[in-house]
Order: structure tokens, then C-alpha cells, then sequence
């Protein structure tokens, strides 16, 4: 351990002591399996049980750990050393959403990769080799801005406002939200019914929120000689989403259309000459949707354009998770209450009526934000992008220069091992 | 789970599957109230076959009706030749449930379990007529209804909820319906391509059907663990069941093609090991007796013949599923080969198709490989996508197996590998892969 890994422990550790009597409780404790990373061991501790709440604070407080496990599954012995041993009883439905699998244009604007080899900076993801010494190992630099937390805020309300409420007349009281302390949000149905569900039916319901498998055949899309016979606005199901959608997309205008269909989020762009023959017939597709007729005749617009067209509003709609979480049934997930070892932000609950309030960089800090406490540190990384913490963004942070900042900005760049702290 | 709808006793008589048959059963035979001792299983299974032991007339004799019933099964029938509504047909099915279980034979199991949700399929698709009210279905959809609910599955009917001027009479609890329609293979049991409204799904009366033909078919699997060494010993010397294990070995081996597959024989044209999850899946299916989908057998049935296998083997797989008929198989398989019709040799389904028949078993816990996810590794540490199970898969499947195989080779003394043998074998397989 370090001069800043030792800081960075005793601050979790002064946070765990501070919060040991109001600290989120965890459903089922006795039935998880708990894991940690600590900041004085290699790899992950795991196949943790405890018996009630406060052994785990006990722990929490001793290790401070840097990053802070439990199940999504309920076991009979979840301390077993082997998964055939622990005694499956059910796994709570988890989707995990992360601005991470979802393709922003901040990405390329504040993420970047250093070679640990020869020290070459590329911008954005992360590529196969340095381009210089061909080299394949990476240090990441993973960043945060309200860009990439709006886009997840947005794929929660998708999950929650267009599947779980509505399709699937889950209530909202049965619906857990948590922010995951870096760059997403966990939503856990802990029914009883969704804790029976098998790996299929998971499946299945993350491929219906994520519209895959949509079948043209058997919704009736086809050609009818010269013209397509579509879908209505009042249609139940996923064909009257896309209609809707499509319909909410025509009415914001021209430029607005264009823009959704020549810079899609996945796949390519619609092609030009059709996109302007579409452009051109806004006004009539707009009239027919509106008197649900669903038959869009374009000259020019085949099958396969308008099924290009049906995908691009699919991804509109969809709601854009990591479908394999939501399919394991024996996955780890974020501890409510711990610390976010890379952002040094909180894993908190977030009511689903208080999400659009709720902003990740003034909620979820760790330490109160009328703290006066300063840390100084030293800019270790070649660039620090700018960050806000409550509401003043700190930028324009130099390499190597040393900067005295308020702790939960310090907490933040430490985490994200930017910076070093300076000792005083 | 919903609340029990008591149903009428002939329905006992007809499934006896349903649960709360075996009260049934102990009722009629006035052994409800009887002590454990008394209703032991041994006890049972030996006043059954006295209840129903009937030599003169031999329809009315459960020992022969049982006989009947496993020929049926090891014949690739797909349906009762004895009655479908006596105490009888009740009286049997837990007797066959101990005797397929005490056999152990998969193939078998399955072709029961076969039987059973064919016959629930027929008997609720069927029509009763009566002069007063002509020609209808023999089970209304209320009945249909009570059938659901006491196999546990929540669904309403629902008489006037017509959608796009389609009247659904059903709808069903997305769970239920999940908990069925997930073993299905095809687009139309997606939940997706499904009218899926506040929770419920809406179908038609023959959704509704298929679903519960599927959910016997589950049901009805023997269970092969459920009795205990010691206890399979005491039935075994039950004479009755000592006589049928007897008459059913010899069935069995007059049926000798049906229960031998040569689907793992050493000499394959591609070794298992180079098969892909999805087709082990279904192989293994076929192999335990398992009804295959349509999907599933035209899947394996392109696969087999797009590489290097031949007709009769391609038939092969199929021997051991439950309603395999040999002219109709062999016919199939040769149109599929081009040996018929217009000759077109039908090309392998790629990865996404497969996906969307939900036969993609990429990462299933028993078949899956990481392979089929990640996709091959590159000499330059990148991954090149599986996107066809023939293709892609089998290429980066050898060079997988030949990597680990140069991995395993010892070092000589100086620490250099002795590898000039397996360095060439990976060449030849990217020779192989440049000439596809």
C-alpha cells in the first residue's frame, strides 16, 4: 500500500465508522454471499457469509475495502467455497445499466488509454495494440461527466417508464433503484416470482426490453404490392412502440428526423438520397400514422430500408442494458452503502420519482459537500479531465502541478488515479 | 400460485397428470383414509395390479395395458391403443412413472412423456356432437381454464377481448407463460412477437393448448432419481413388475435400432469435440429421447449434411426421438440434401438465426463455450466473431485444440518445445480456411 492507497483507506474507513448507524439495509443478509477487494490484499475476497448486519459493518470498518460486493442470489450456505455447495434458493432480477456499454460521443472527448509500455496517450477506447510498440497492455482512464450519467438516468426511464410499469404492471414499490457510485444504475425486483425466474425466462424478458427477436413475419410487416403494410399508433405490443416512435420522431421536425436517422446510435446511417425522400413524405407518413393507417407507401423505400428504419427506432426505445447481468443468476453486484473504489462516490438508493432530481455528482458524494476539509494532491496522469463536484467544475488541472482542492474532488481524482496525494 | 378450481373426476380419469390425481386414485380404491403402512409404495403398486387384475377380459387388465403402453413407446407410437377415460388409464400412470423410473432408459421416458402430451393436445382440440348443440369443443375454455390453474399456471379467460379483430379468449400471466413458452423454439413464442399488455399475455385457445401440451410434457418425465436403491429392489420382486421389466427388455431389443445411436461413434466425419454448443444441445436432446423442435431438427439435420456426413447417418439422429417414422425422416433428410425435389443441398443456418430460434447455446452451463462469445483469438491478440456454426466455429475450434495441444508438448532440455509437428497442423488448418 501506498502513501495515497493508505489515505484513501483511512477516508473509507472514517466514512464506514461515521455511517455504521444508518447504513442501508441489505434484504436477505443472512442468505448472500459477500466480496470484497481490499486495499492490503491481491484479488477478490469472496464466498463471505454473515449472519446479521453487524458482522458485515464489522468488516466494512476493519478493511474499509476498495471496492464492496454482495449477491443478487439468496443461498442456504453462502459462505460454501463451491457454487455447487452453496444452496441455490432464488436470484433477485438485476439489470444493470452503464454508460459504459452504450456508445456516447463524450467517450472519445474524456476517456483515454496510456501504453505501459512506451507511454503513447490515445484518446477514447481502448484499442487492440499501441499503434508505436504494438503493445496490448493498457492503463484506462475511465471518466465521468453529466454527459454519460444523463444517457444511463435516460435507459433507466426507459426500462422502468416503457417495459416494467407498463408491460409488465410491475409496481413501482417492488422496484429498487440504486446509483452503482460510477457511471450507471442497478434496478433489482426482488419478488419472489422474479427470484424463481431460470436463465430462459430471463432471457426472454431482457430480450423483450432490449427488442430482440422482433419478427416482421409475424406482425404482419410486409410489402402489399407497391406499398408497405405497417403498423398503427394504437397497436399493443412492440409494433405500436415503433409506430409511436416513429411518429414522436417525424413531428420534431425535419432536422430533427435527419438527425436520428443519419447518426444512429448503433449500425449505419440510413443513406442519403432515402433519407431525404422520407424527409420529403414527413408530413403525409406524419398524417397517416395520426389516422392509424398502416399503409406507408414511399416510391424508393424498400423492405430493407424500412426495416434499417424499424431498427433505428427499436434502439430509440429499447432500453440499453448489460443483458448478461440480467441473465446470470449468480452475480455479484455493487454493495448498497460502500464506496465506489474508482470514483470514490457512494452506492445509493435512488427513489424512481426523485431520479430526475437526483444528480450522481452532488448525491452520491461520499463525504457531506459543506465539508471544508482540503486535501493536496499532484497531478500524476498526462491528462485530468475537468469534473464537477456539486456545483463547480474543476478543470484545467496541469501534469504534475500540485493543487489543493476540496476532499470530495481530492477523493475523486485519487480514486480515478490521476492524481497522488502530497503529504503535509 | 392461483387457486385451486375443483375439477370434475373424469378429468383424473383422462389426465391423469393433473395434480391431485393420486387422491383420486386412493379414493376410488377406498384407501383415502388408510394408514402410511398401508399405502406404502410396495403395498400400492401390489393392490393395484390386484384391483385391476382382470384375465377374461384383458382390455380391463392393468399389467396388460401397461405392456401395451411401453410397446407403444418403444415403437415410435404416438398414441393410447387401450382407453383414455377408466380408472384404468388413472391407475397406470403412476405405475409407469416407477417402472420407467426403475429402467432408467431415457428414450423411453421421453417417448412416454411424448405420448402423454400428445394425447392432452388431441383431447382438447376435440369435438363433441350433440344434436342440441351440433359440433364443439369437448372442453370449453373455462375448463381449459381450471386445467391451467391446477398445474399452476395463472390464465383467465376472457370472452369479449378482441385485438386488431382477433378475439384472445386467453390471457396469461408472463410469468406462467414464460415459465412454458421458453422451451419452445421459434419466433411466435417470443414474448416480443406476443400481445403483451399490463402483464398478461393474450393468446388463442390453441396457444393456450400447445402451451399446456408442452407443460405435460415436462410434467410426465420420469423422474430417474426418485427411488432409492433399496426400495428399487422391493419392486423389482413385485412379480408384475418383475414380469413387465422382463417383457420390456425383450421389446427393447426387438426395437435395437431405436435405442442405439451412432451419433458418438469414434470414426465421425467431425469429431464431437468440434461440434458447437448448439448442436451438442441438440444432439444430447436426441440422444436422451427428447422431442426436437422443427427448428432443432432441420438445424442438426444441415449440419450433419453440410459436413461430410451422409444420408443414413443423418438419419440416425433421429431414431431416438419419439415420434420418428423412417420414410418420413429418410424423405426429409434427402430433400434437405438435394437428393430430391428441385436438388438444392440446403446450406447451414448461420449464428443469428440460430439465436433467434433460441437454439444458441453459447453459454450454457453444460455445452456452452466461451469460444462461440469471444469469438476466435487472432495471432494478434484480437477476436474474429463466430457467426456460423460450421464455418467459423469448427476452423477456430481446431486451432483452439491445436494451441492447447502445443501448449502440453514438454520442453526438451534447452527449453525450446518440440512443436515442428503442431506448428505445421496449424498451418494446415489456415490452409484449410483460406480454401472455404
Amino acid at each position: 500500500m501506498n502513501l495515497t492507497q493508505y489515505y484513501l483507506y483511512k477516508l473509507f474507513q472514517a466514512y464506514y465508522k461515521a455511517h455504521l448507524k444508518n447504513y442501508p439495509t441489505i434484504s436477505d443478509l443472512p442468505n448472500r454471499e459477500f466480496a470484497f477487494i481490499r486495499w492490503d490484499h491481491p484479488g477478490m475476497q469472496r464466498h463471505i457469509g454473515y449472519p446479521n448486519s453487524n458482522f458485515l459493518l464489522d468488516y466494512l470498518v476493519k478493511y474499509a475495502p476498495r471496492h464492496s460486493y454482495r449477491s443478487a442470489t439468496i443461498y442456504s450456505t453462502p459462505s460454501a467455497d463451491k457454487m455447487e455447495h452453496k444452496g441455490y434458493l432464488g436470484c433477485d432480477f438485476v439489470v444493470d445499466i452503464d454508460s459504459d456499454h452504450i456508445p456516447t460521443s463524450c467517450q472519445h472527448r474524456h476517456n483515454y488509454v496510456i501504453c505501459k509500455n512506451c507511454g503513447k496517450l490515445l484518446l477514447g477506447d481502448k484499442p487492440e495494440e499501441c499503434p508505436d510498440c504494438h503493445s496490448k497492455k493498457f492503463k484506462k482512464i475511465v471518466w465521468i461527466c453529466d454527459e454519460c450519467l444523463n444517457v444511463s438516468k435516460e435507459q433507466v426511464h426507459h426500462l422502468i417508464d416503457g417495459f416494467l410499469l407498463k408491460d409488465f404492471n410491475i409496481p413501482l414499490s417492488a422496484i429498487k433503484l440504486n446509483f452503482s457510485g460510477h457511471r450507471g444504475y442497478h434496478v433489482r425486483i426482488e419478488s419472489k416470482v422474479f427470484r424463481s425466474l431460470d436463465q430462459e425466462e430471463r432471457r426472454e424478458i431482457a430480450d423483450y426490453v432490449t427488442g430482440q427477436g422482433f419478427s416482421y413475419n409475424i406482425w404482419n410487416y410486409k410489402p402489399v404490392q407497391s406499398n408497405m403494410s405497417g403498423f398503427r399508433i394504437d397497436q399493443p405490443g412492440w409494433p405500436g412502440k415503433i409506430a409511436r416512435e416513429f411518429y414522436k420522431v417525424l413531428s420534431q421536425g425535419s432536422d430533427y428526423t435527419e438527425n436520428i436517422f443519419s447518426n444512429p446510435r448503433y449500425g449505419n446511417p440510413i443513406r442519403s438520397n432515402v433519407l431525404r425522400i422520407l424527409i420529403e413524405r414527413r408530413i403525409d407518413l406524419i398524417r397517416k400514422l395520426e389516422n392509424k393507417n398502416p399503409i406507408w407507401g414511399i416510391p424508393h423505400v424498400g423492405p430493407t430500408t424500412w426495416h434499417r428504419i424499424f431498427e433505428i427506432l427499436r434502439d430509440l426505445i429499447k432500453a440499453d442494458i448489460d443483458v448478461v447481468v440480467s441473465i446470470d443468476v449468480h452475480r455479484l453486484i455493487r454493495l448498497e452503502g460502500s464506496i465506489h473504489g474508482k470514483a470514490g462516490l457512494k452506492v445509493v438508493d435512488v427513489p424512481y420519482e426523485k431520479l430526475d432530481e437526483f444528480d450522481p455528482l452532488t448525491d452520491a458524494l461520499t463525504f457531506p459537500k459543506e465539508s471544508t476539509n482540503k486535501l493536496t494532491i499532484k497531478i500524476t496522469a498526462p491528462i485530468c479531465p475537468p469534473i464537477r463536484i456539486g456545483k463547480i467544475t474543476y478543470d484545467n488541472f496541469q501534469p504534475d502541478e500540485e493543487y489543493t482542492v476540496p476532499l470530495n474532488v481530492g477523493l475523486f481524482l485519487l480514486c480515478k488515479d490521476v492524481a497522488e496525494l502530497i503529504k503535509n | 400460485m392461483p387457486s385451486q378450481t375443483p375439477l370434475p373426476k373424469q378429468y383424473f380419469y383422462t389426465f391423469p397428470w393433473l395434480n391431485g390425481s393420486s387422491e383420486i386414485l386412493l379414493e376410488d380404491m377406498g384407501l383415502l383414509s388408510q394408514s402410511n403402512e398401508a399405502t406404502s409404495v410396495v403395498n400400492m403398486i401390489k393392490k393395484l395390479f390386484t384391483e385391476f387384475h382382470n384375465l377374461d377380459q384383458v382390455e380391463n387388465d392393468l399389467e396388460y395395458r401397461i405392456t401395451e403402453f411401453l410397446k407403444q413407446c418403444a415403437e415410435s407410437k404416438e398414441k393410447f391403443t387401450t382407453s383414455t377415460d377408466d380408472i384404468i388409464h388413472l391407475a397406470m400412470y403412476p405405475l409407469l412413472q416407477i417402472i420407467l423410473s426403475l429402467l432408467g432408459n431415457r428414450i423411453l421416458g421421453n417417448a412416454m412423456a411424448n405420448i402423454y402430451a400428445k394425447h392432452c393436445q388431441e383431447e382438447l382440440r376435440s369435438h363433441s356432437t350433440s344434436k342440441q348443440h351440433g359440433s364443439r369443443n369437448k372442453y370449453n375454455d373455462y375448463q381449459i381454464q381450471s386445467i391451467c390453474h391446477n398445474l399452476g399456471l395463472e390464465c383467465l379467460v376472457t370472452p369479449r377481448n378482441m385485438i386488431d379483430h382477433i378475439i384472445y379468449p386467453f390471457q396469461m400471466d408472463f410469468q406462467s407463460y414464460l415459465s412454458v413458452a421458453t422451451k419452445l423454439t421459434g419466433d411466435r413464442w417470443k414474448l416480443i412477437n406476443r400481445i403483451f399488455v399490463k402483464g398478461k399475455v393474450n393468446l388463442i385457445r390453441d396457444d393456450v393448448i400447445l402451451l399446456l401440451r408442452e407443460m405435460v410434457r415436462n410434467k410426465t418425465k420420469p423422474d430417474y432419481k426418485a427411488i432409492d436403491p433399496e426400495l428399487k429392489k422391493k419392486i423389482e420382486d413385485i412379480p408384475e413388475i418383475s414380469q413387465i421389466l422382463e417383457r420390456v427388455e425383450k421389446i427393447v431389443e426387438q426395437n435395437s435400432k431405436k435405442f442405439t445411436s451412432s451419433l458418438f461413434i469414434a470414426d465421425e466425419k467431425i469429431e464431437y469435440e468440434l461440434f458447437p454448443p448448439c448442436m451438442k444441445m441438440i444432439l444430447f436432446r436426441a440422444s436422451q429421447g427428447e422431442n426436437l423442435s422443427h427448428n432443432e431438427r432441420l438445424a442438426i439435420a444441415f449440419y450433419f449434411l453440410n459436413t461430410n456426413h451422409s444420408i443414413e447417418e443423418t438419419v440416425d439422429i433421429f431414431r431416438t426421438i419419439p415420434d420418428f417414422d423412417e420414410s418420413i425422416a429418410r424423405y426429409q433428410v434427402e430433400f434437405a440434401a438435394g437428393s430430391r425435389g428441385k436438388g438444392k443441398k440446403y446450406k447451414m443456418y448461420n449464428c443469428a438465426k440460430l439465436r433467434s430460434f433460441r437454439l444458441c447455446k453459447a453459454d450454457d452451463p453444460k455445452f456452452g463455450d466461451r469460444l462461440c462469445i469471444q469469438g476466435g483469438k487472432r495471432k494478434d491478440g484480437t477476436f474474429q466473431p463466430i457467426k456460423n456454426p460450421i464455418n467459423d466455429y469448427v476452423f477456430w475450434k481446431k486451432v483452439e485444440l491445436q494451441r492447447i495441444h502445443r501448449s502440453q508438448i514438454p520442453t526438451t532440455l534447452d527449453g525450446s518445445k518440440t512443436s515442428q509437428t503442431s506448428q505445421d497442423s496449424v498451418s494446415s488448418v489456415h490452409s484449410e480456411k483460406t480454401k472455404k
